[in-house]
């Protein structure tokens, strides 16, 4: 049986192809007829324009040897793009038109000149997919800004510079978005206020924020992935139960009664989160009962794992434990490398386990009563396996340098 | 084992039968359409799969399949597994285009392109067994046409 490449389909070799660069899959063009032709109607181009001028002669005949055969393209990705080539712009100009008008479905822009004339590529009705990193946007008033795109499912910004009114014009252009990233983004944040950024959709299902100022209020009733990392938290409305999900709160130096108060009913739009992060430089005195007067039903959703990271000067007391506890509901609690810290949660968790078996027949249960067990970890600095600890405060500080995992059972 | 497991009937196309686990077989896309839409009576035909290319897919799926096995495991199975004749690895590629498995053809197709990284189009010919079937006048023309490409 001999089977060779020539006999694979079109169809796969383009398959194949579309792993390599546009410059090693031309190569293989003259490998024989079937790879020429597999080759020639391509429709992954992916190119990257260095400075010298040959490659931006070299992008403008192939550009112009699809335009005239009308080959069309699903994916057209183009990035580099060197300096402030301004003559070089009508080429960019002439080259989007093309992909736009062979029906490109996937577009991905990587550079830091050329003014990405966003609301005119958002006019394409085959889009269905916009990832920009670093491209700065061709300012609104220089663009008829609204459009409607029916087609756009996902839109992925990073490190693109844009302002709360770009972001809003954008958040109103595709009614059928799926998924929505937006990372590293700057230009929403100003000096005198946190400006207010709303989302509202229905279609979102997959929604990340990373680090991009302002405070959010999200509104997505089907949303299914969250993923946000930021100082403020977020307001979410969602209908749905989250199924991936992973919040990073850092920065925190204002934390008092009110932000558990926030970070409570945030946490309690979703049943479980699978993992929330914590880093925390100042925390004010935290008054339990306020908490407990303010916020008295039981609450319904779980943290699967909850990370905290304690970077500021003052050290744990109860009522912070309390209140993180009370806050997240986390079903693991994970310590960074602080053998103390670990023992005043462990102290605390273990004292909470202890009134609730003594007041079992009590009529006033407290508010954790649902707590049922608590197992002590550590970790060895590969973390690789863990191990069950004592709690005993002793053993417990000739420890450092590792990983505390304390499990709760509700 | 649960009373539960299903068997499948596959038959490739030199007649030879295999009897799989209905929860392995439907890494196939194929055949889970075929399962989903209760097409499947007795046996599964399938006319474009010869037998000893269906052994390997098999010896894919059910390491793949295998409780507790560890990503490392894996990875160096897989390593092992796309070591083979440049025959076999298009039998490969055409049976897990036709199964519909995407997890195995990517797999494939990587080892293609590993294995044309850095080559010359003639080593490539050589290496595929791939006919040049352009004159010397076609295969210049080409070369001056995409000369930025051979640099």
């Amino acid at each position: 049986m001999t089977m060779a490449a020539d006999i694979l389909p079109e169809c796969l070799i383009q398959k194949i192809l579309s792993f390599l660069s546009f410059k090693e899959a031309t190569k293989m063009s003259i490998v024989s007829k079937t790879w020429m032709q597999a080759w020639s109607t391509l429709s992954n181009l992916k190119f990257i324009v260095h400075r010298r001028k040959g490659d931006i002669q070299i992008v403008d005949t192939i550009m112009e040897r699809y335009r005239d055969g009308e080959v069309l393209i699903e994916k057209f990705e183009l990035s580099k793009l060197f300096g402030d080539s301004h003559p070089v712009f009508p080429l960019v100009d002439k080259w989007l038109d093309i992909a736009l008008q062979n029906g490109v479905k996937d577009l991905i822009l990587n550079y830091t000149s050329y003014p990405t004339p966003i609301f005119a590529i958002l006019r394409a009705k085959s889009l269905r997919k916009l990832i920009l990193k670093s491209c700065p946007l061709l300012p609104l008033s220089l663009t008829n800004g609204v459009v409607n795109s029916k087609s756009l499912r996902k839109l992925s910004l990073s490190y693109v510079k844009l302002d709360e009114i770009m972001l809003q014009t954008l958040l109103n252009s595709f009614p059928s978005i799926v998924s929505f990233m937006f990372e590293y983004c700057s230009g929403l944040e100003t000096i005198e206020l946190v400006n207010l950024q709303k989302i509202k959709s229905v279609s979102l299902k997959v929604l990340r924020i990373w680090d991009s100022g302002g405070i959010w209020e999200i509104d997505a009733p089907n949303l299914v992935s969250f993923e946000y990392m930021g100082k403020l938290i977020p307001q979410l409305r969602i209908a749905r139960q989250l199924e991936h999900s992973n919040v990073i709160l850092y920065g925190l130096d204002n934390v008092n009664t009110d932000w558990f108060y926030k970070l409570r009913k945030f946490l309690s739009s979703s049943n479980s989160w699978f993992k929330v992060t914590l880093y925390i430089f100042e925390y004010t005195e935290i008054k339990m009962e306020h908490l407990l007067q303010q916020h008295h039903r039981v609450a319904t959703h779980q943290v699967d794992i909850l990370e905290v990271n304690r970077q500021g000067q003052n050290r744990e007391c109860s009522s912070f434990v309390d209140a993180l506890v009370w806050s997240c509901l986390p079903r693991r609690l994970s310590l960074q490398r602080t053998p103390e810290m670990f023992t005043i949660y462990i102290d605390r968790l273990m004292h909470m386990k202890k009134t609730i078996q003594s007041t079992s027949h009590g009529s006033s249960n407290p508010w954790y009563s649902q707590l049922k067990d608590v197992k002590a970890y550590k970790s060895d600095w590969k973390m690789e396996s863990w191990y069950p600890v004592e709690h005993k405060s002793e053993e417990l500080t000739a420890m450092n340098l590792d990983t505390y995992s304390i499990l709760l059972d509700w | 084992m649960s009373s539960s497991t299903k068997f499948l009937t596959l038959k490739t196309c030199d007649d030879k039968k295999f009897v799989l686990d209905e929860a392995i077989a439907v890494r196939s896309q194929t055949i889970k359409n075929m399962v989903e839409d209760d097409c499947v009576s007795n046996v599964i035909p399938l006319p474009n799969v010869d037998s000893k290319t269906m052994t390997k897919v098999i010896e894919y799926w059910k390491k793949h399949s295998e409780e507790g096995i560890s990503k490392d495991m894996l990875m160096d199975f897989d390593k092992a597994f796309v070591k083979v004749h440049h025959s076999i690895l298009h039998a490969l590629i055409l049976a897990a285009n036709f199964l519909n498995d995407k997890e195995m053809l990517d797999m494939m197709c990587q080892e293609v392109v590993d294995r044309i990284k850095g080559k010359t189009p003639e080593e490539i010919r050589k290496e595929f067994d791939i006919k040049n079937d352009f004159t010397p006048e076609e295969e210049e023309e080409i070369r001056k046409e995409n000369a930025w490409a051979f640099e």
